[in-house]
């Protein structure tokens, strides 16, 4: 079923667009290096479940519990939505131009005192290959060390 | 290996229920009779009330064989049901025997133990039957679920 | 294969864009040929779409099509291209209230011989066939592979049960692809009767509290088998229950969309249609 979808421009205007309430989007898993096809079933733009992808050559529709619950994290309501800063014993929340420039001085000064070794990278799973290319390169050619590392391996 | 399930005393839990089964365990303790020590009773409602979940965890948590005592079959005191508790107890009987854990470590008992001697001769019984099989222990994969 | 099924795959598309055109349906869920050869299921709402439809591989949608229906619109109606297997999964959903009658229809397709003996199916056919030949089934209990499981020498079948349960590595695969598992919440998720934290899964808790909870609802469809990415032979848990159900009572689930599952009932009820009291004399002392 095809349903109506209104967004509002900066100019106010109301653009439609026609969406199927329920799509299938082939995609890959995003977390160990095996790589095991799945389909997401996406319901309004939001993934709400998985299915195993039956004609992908690596997984033959098989997939391990990471894998069938690999849409949950897209939506979760524990999803991060704005840079926090430690404040005594809580989190508050900071602009995105504060937080960067705060971690540019802070890194910087560990990397000039004790050298690029003394940091050390924690990527996740859940990014990008792009955004862990970019992640990689910066501990890598920015701060002149080998430790990078994300989740899956761990 | 023979030897250590010749002399370990097998564990059995046993689901009663209320208006028939438990009489013949009263009665039995009444008549001052002597029993084995090696079953525990789970006063139920009724025979139907018995889940095969519950079953299941009885034989995980390390008795060798379960008994349902309930009334016979014409006489629930719910009416009919025995029926169905029988039929899904059968049923469950032969998912054990595919499974290789063996039928006979659930007795489906309806109508028996009315009197103390009724009683007491099922649970000699099916004691003497459960020494014959083997042990349950490889099926049991962790400790966690023993208590 | 591609080839042998053309005429059955024309017959299809052929059922698929009447049931549009004269809008009896409002969308065919069925799998879809995209751009480089990509095969994923697709709910098809117009007809010039139904030209990239496939049939294989195997791919399963009862579930699928009860998800869609709950959260489609009311009078929204869905025709799901079905195997055997599959439309008896939908007759019994639609036995448990999960899937209105009159919001779903079937385009059942027959499987070929060589599926038939893949998945070892007594049924490979569904009960209104709209293409493709009838074959004849296999008997599960004819195959060594099953009889290895299921009949003979006691602490071989045990020593072979304990070697392929080990390898569980609870990925909850069978009761997501599964057709029937439709419960929430699931008591397989529930602590108090499947350890949490333990891999391999309890043997006895996880997968027989699974296969019992299917006893008589089982289509033997096989995805809990397909799932499975350790290759543990699942379905052969249900074969010896099925057998059962046929023999002492005739029923085989997903065939009869009025009568209800004979565990549900009382001896009186069923004795007009006579059907076998089990033996229930046996099993008291």
């Amino acid at each position: 079923m095809r349903k109506k979808r209104g967004a509002i421009s900066p100019t106010g205007s109301v653009h439609w667009s026609e969406t199927m309430a329920v799509e299938f989007v082939r995609t890959i898993c995003p977390y160990c290096g095996t790589g095991c096809g799945l389909i997401l079933e996406v319901r309004d733009g939001i993934a709400v479940a998985t299915h195993p992808d039956r004609d992908h050559p690596v997984a033959k529709g098989h997939l391990c519990i990471k894998g069938w619950t690999a849409h949950e994290f897209v939506h979760h309501t524990e999803r991060l939505t704005a840079p926090l800063v430690k404040r005594g014993d809580g989190f508050e929340k900071i602009s995105w131009n504060k937080a960067i420039a705060l971690a540019v001085r802070k890194l910087g000064e560990v990397a000039d005192m004790y050298g690029g070794s003394a940091i050390g990278g924690f990527s996740s799973a859940k990014c990008t290959n792009e955004e862990n290319y970019l992640f990689q390169k910066l501990i890598r050619a920015g701060f002149g060390t080998n430790n990078v590392d994300h989740c899956a391996r761990l | 290996m023979v030897e250590e399930t010749t002399v370990r005393e097998p564990k059995i839990l046993i689901f009663a229920c209320r208006w028939c089964g438990l009489i013949g365990a009263d009665g039995a303790g009444k008549k001052r009779m002597s029993l084995p020590a090696n079953f525990r009773i789970i006063p139920v409602e009724c025979a139907a009330f018995v889940e095969t979940d519950a079953i299941i965890r009885a034989l995980a948590s390390g008795s060798d064989g379960v008994i349902v005592m309930g009334c016979h079959v014409g006489g629930c005191r719910f009416n009919d049901a025995n029926h169905a508790a029988i039929k899904r107890l059968e049923l469950f009987q032969v998912l054990l025997e595919a499974t290789a854990i063996g039928k006979e470590r659930l007795l489906i008992s309806f109508g028996t133990a009315h009197e103390g001697h009724q009683f007491s001769d099922v649970i000699q019984n099916y004691t003497t039957v459960l020494r014959e099989l083997p042990p349950i222990d490889p099926w049991i994969s962790t400790l966690s679920v023993r208590r | 294969m591609r080839e042998e099924r053309s005429p059955m795959l024309e017959e299809v598309k052929r059922l698929a864009k009447t049931a549009l055109q004269e809008q009896r349906v409002e969308g065919v869920l069925g799998l879809k040929k995209d751009v480089g050869n990509v095969i994923q299921p697709h709910i098809f709402e117009r007809s010039d779409d139904l030209d990239a439809l496939v049939l294989e591989p195997k791919w399963l949608f009862a579930k699928l099509a009860m998800k869609i229906l709950r959260v489609s619109d009311t009078g929204y109606r869905l025709a799901v291209v079905c195997r055997g297997c599959d439309e008896r999964a939908i007759v019994e959903l639609v036995k448990r209230n999960q899937i209105a009658e009159n919001s779903i229809m079937t385009i059942g397709i027959a499987c070929g011989d060589a599926q038939a003996a893949a998945c070892l199916c007594e049924r490979p056919y569904p009960e209104n066939i709209a293409a493709g030949e009838k074959k004849q089934g296999v008997d599960p209990f004819n195959d060594e592979r099953v009889r290895q499981f299921l009949v003979g020498d006691t602490s071989e079948r045990v020593a072979r049960w304990l070697r392929v349960l080990r390898r569980c590595i609870k990925c909850y695969g069978c009761r997501n692809s599964c057709p029937i598992c439709i419960c929430e919440p699931c008591k397989l998720e529930d602590d108090t009767w499947v350890p949490k934290g333990v891999i391999p899964a309890e043997m006895m808790c996880f997968h027989l509290i699974r296969a019992f909870h299917l006893s008589d609802t089982c289509v033997a469809c096989g995805a809990c088998q397909d799932a499975c990415p350790v290759g543990i032979p699942l379905l052969n848990l249900q074969l010896s229950m099925r057998r059962t159900l046929t023999e002492k009572f005739c029923y085989e689930a997903g065939i009869d969309r009025e009568r209800k599952s004979p565990i549900l009932r009382n001896f009186f009820d069923e004795e007009e249609k006579g059907r076998d009291i089990p033996d229930w004399v046996s099993s008291l002392e």
